[in-house]
């Protein structure tokens, strides 16, 4: 394909290729289930599959015309040869990426953003809420062998998801809003808990709707622990130009996509 | 085959040109590809001081379309010339500055600090609000058009090209206005003004309420503005809106554009630049022509 093959070799005759940086594959759909009422994952094969970070994300291409901008989602999980993502279908683009099926071709852009901070740490506490849960699953796999302590939170019962994968990764409590199943509240009052029955965290990381990273930012300015949050922002190009993605961090305009999407909690919500 | 294109003396080796605000100064695509494949780069709008544009949701899909409300974010004409124009001149491309102002004044100084660089050319965006005349744009009014081109283009010792806005009238209108005025180019559609709105929270989508639409939903009402200036000015048109592939750029080109930029595009697809540029060459041969400056404003209409 021409715009494969220009894209290569302007790569390789001008730029040291590094294992994080982002490019643009074609895949194809290895598998797309549904595994939650509204909540869908889907595994694509890339040759050539790139490193990832725990945090980062990709965007991928919508298989109808109408929908011109791609889709960012958190990657979950990725090895040699494929990558996979967990979605919430939601709207025309979501539906339409849902109906792929194993064999289907589509292209994706990843790795984008910095993902989390990974120094090496002895306590850390990951926080989740929906489907921010997603991005925190390679970072929980990063700290296998400290104390991780994951608090996964969603509205009931049904909506639960990866709680085996999570599971395997430290000490896991679920939580639901309803108290339907696990700790009946926000997941953020769970590790407060804990937090106060002494557990004590060198690092907070959190992904999930903003009441939730707000209360984390709180949470950690209280008891005087970093905190890193994963945000979220209506996006365009998610490689750092069209500057539709911005937040302030520290009063200054960041692009969420390619400055972030993770930001120390004291620098955000201000 | 020949893909060359000449504006007011400035040559491309090709007619595709990234749009102002989709592309940045160029770096972010130059992770993905050598920018140098385009035939130039139109910078992000620049202002005479460092703008953080607007608060809210800046972005909503539409179909076939994007709105947009970015509100010129950009770090300042200095900030440009000193750290994002160098790396722009490294490329083997023609260098734009977009230069937009808030004031008449704001033009003229911009227009002279931009002269006193190495820029090949000024494209000056007049869509944004006036103050001087109670919140409409130097775009809209011909009479503002032509005086602001003339107060800018006094400043101005580079190329002066006008991007013209669509929201109005009648473009060919502003067109001359900026032809009489002395723009030595002008590009042409900016955005078409829209909004999206969420029925069920009742809310705007947009931060900033409305936003300019973009994208292959606006390349019909594009072509038509491009072929009714076309028929207006004698000075070269760039023509843009909604190019996703050649094929659409030299449909523009047929219209009357002797060049053309690729914006929303860029944002939907980080390859595009590349891909559009690789086309070329195998729509001239379906179009059965040797250089691309035979079809400008070839259309038989």
């Amino acid at each position: 394909m021409r715009l494969r093959s220009i894209c290569a070799r302007t790569s390789r005759r001008l730029w040291r290729v590094s294992e994080y940086r982002m490019k643009d594959y074609t895949g194809e759909i290895v598998s797309n289930k549904q595994i939650a009422p509204d909540a869908f994952e889907m595994t694509v094969g890339v040759k050539d599959m790139p490193e990832v970070r725990p945090g980062q994300f990709a965007m991928l291409e919508v298989p109808r015309k109408d929908c011109v901008l791609r889709r960012p989602f958190g990657i979950l999980s990725r090895d040699e040869n494929s990558v996979s993502f967990l979605y919430r279908v939601k709207g025309n683009g979501t539906i339409a990426l849902s109906e792929l099926e194993a064999g289907d071709g589509i292209r994706l852009t990843m790795p984008l953003g910095n993902g989390f901070p990974t120094e090496k740490r002895s306590k850390v506490a990951i926080v989740g809420g929906g489907f921010g849960i997603v991005p925190l699953y390679l970072l929980a796999k990063e700290y296998r062998g400290a104390e991780v302590r994951i608090y996964n939170g969603f509205v009931n019962a049904s909506a639960v998801m990866l709680e085996r994968e999570f599971g395997k990764c430290g000490k896991f409590t679920l939580c639901t809003d309803d108290g339907s199943r696990g700790f009946h509240g926000y997941p953020v009052a769970a590790l407060e808990k804990d937090m106060d029955e002494g557990f004590a965290p060198e690092v907070i990381f959190c992904c999930g709707p903003t009441p939730l990273m707000k209360s984390v930012k709180a949470l950690a300015a209280r008891r005087g622990v970093k905190a890193y949050l994963s945000l979220e922002q209506r996006m365009g190009c998610g490689v750092g130009a069209c500057l539709t993605c911005t937040c302030k961090v520290a009063g200054h305009n960041k692009r969420v996509c390619k400055d972030g999407p993770v930001f120390d909690s004291a620098e955000v919500f201000e | 085959m020949n893909t060359e294109v000449n504006i007011c003396g400035i040559n491309f080796k090709n007619p595709i040109i990234a749009a102002s605000g989709t592309y940045g100064f160029g770096r972010e695509y130059g992770e993905f590809y050598d920018p140098s494949v385009l035939g130039g780069i139109s910078s992000k709008g620049l202002t005479l001081n460092p703008r953080v544009g607007n608060d809210g949701v800046r972005i909503a899909e539409t179909p076939s379309g994007i709105l947009n409300c970015v509100g010129l974010q950009n770090p300042g004409v200095e900030a440009f010339i000193a750290n994002e124009l160098p790396y722009m001149r490294g490329l083997d491309t023609v260098a734009i500055a977009n230069a937009a102002g808030s004031t008449l004044s704001d033009y003229e100084r911009i227009c002279e600090r931009l002269s006193e660089t190495d820029v090949d050319m000024i494209e000056m965006n007049i869509s944004c609000p006036n103050v001087k005349r109670g919140g409409m744009s130097f775009g809209v009014l011909p009479e503002s058009v032509e005086e602001v081109t003339r107060a800018a283009k006094k400043h101005c010792k580079k190329p002066l090209i006008v991007k013209l806005t669509p929201n109005v009238s009648n473009i060919a209108d502003n067109a001359r206005a900026a032809e009489n005025g002395g723009a030595d180019a002008v590009s042409l559609i900016n955005t078409l003004t829209g909004m999206a709105v969420d029925l069920y929270t009742r809310k705007p989508v947009l931060g900033n309420v409305t936003g300019g639409l973009s994208g292959p939903c606006i390349k019909p009402i594009a072509l038509r503005m491009v072929r009714e200036v076309y028929k207006a000015v004698s000075i070269p048109i760039i023509g843009l809106g909604g190019i996703t592939t050649a094929r659409d750029a030299l449909e523009f080109m047929l219209c009357g554009a002797t060049a053309v930029q690729i914006g929303t595009v860029n944002i939907c697809d980080p390859c595009a630049a590349p891909r559009i540029v690789g086309e070329l060459t195998e729509e001239m041969k379906k179009c059965g022509v040797e250089s691309l400056t035979e079809l400008i404003g070839a259309l038989d209409d």
